[in-house]
């Protein structure tokens, strides 16, 4: 690789990684809403007991700061200020005996986690 | 000493008992975690132990020892759909205080002290 590829690499954020269970759960609630216009939005909100909380929701809007991942056709959306705190991390979907939720997994920028990890420092 | 479940909460518990292939009941058990200080723990149990509770309701059963069972007497269990996420709910006459997601809680003195009581081992 020449300096200039590696200094582009270094240049750039981690990506953030969707997973393949997370792009199905995504795909099967549009078929559930009949809404094919619907995206994952993914954010940062100050709350929780270390600080900073995870936040889920469903969006049709893309707003201009957002970075957009898509995956197996699905988009996942991240607005700019809540990219810095999960560049590098994992969006995943978790199906267990507990229940069903989306989660943020291997976050490079949390410090600390508490509970359930739906709360973080950074 | 009671714990009751809705009809959802025992849909869940028989879901999750065909997906893995056996069991016989949900245990769900107690521990200090997070920054209320305790945590519910949920497992599919193979066999009734001789320190266990149980309760059943809607062809559904829980297991409780009696070390948990004391934070959990009285708790009505239902499995609940927000926003996004779809998880078991706790009404809990013992709880004070919860925290966050809702995942971690403490409750009521003079009942128990949380700092002082070993729950699981």
């Amino acid at each position: 690789m020449n300096a200039v590829a590696e200094n582009i690499q270094a240049a750039l954020p981690p990506a953030i990684i969707f997973t393949d269970s997370a792009a199905t759960k995504i795909a099967d609630l549009i078929v559930e809403e009949g809404n094919p216009d619907l995206k994952l939005r993914v954010y940062i909100q100050g709350g929780g007991c270390s600080g900073f909380s995870y936040g889920f929701t469903f969006d049709e809007v893309v707003n201009e700061d957002d970075t957009t991942v898509i995956k197996n056709g699905v988009s996942l959306l991240i607005d700019a200020m809540s990219y810095q705190y999960l560049a590098g991390a994992e969006v995943d979907y978790k199906n267990d005996l507990e229940g069903t939720q989306f989660v943020i997994r291997n976050n490079p920028s949390a410090k600390s986690t508490c509970g359930c990890g739906s709360s973080f420092s950074a | 000493m009671s714990i009751t479940l809705t009809e959802n909460a025992a849909k869940q518990i028989q879901r999750q008992i065909v997906k893995r292939g056996k069991g016989i009941a949900l245990r769900i058990g107690v521990k200090k975690v997070g920054c209320t200080g305790l945590a519910h723990t949920f497992d599919i149990a193979d066999e009734i132990h001789a320190t266990d509770h149980s309760f059943e309701s809607h062809d559904a059963r829980v297991l409780i020892d009696a070390d948990s069972l004391v934070f959990l007497d009285g708790s009505r269990i239902d499995f609940v759909t927000e926003g996004l996420k779809q998880m078991f709910k706790f009404d809990n006459p013992n709880v004070e205080s919860e925290c966050g997601c809702g995942e971690s809680f403490n409750v009521k003195k003079p009942k128990l002290d949380v700092q002082n009581t070993e729950v699981t081992p």
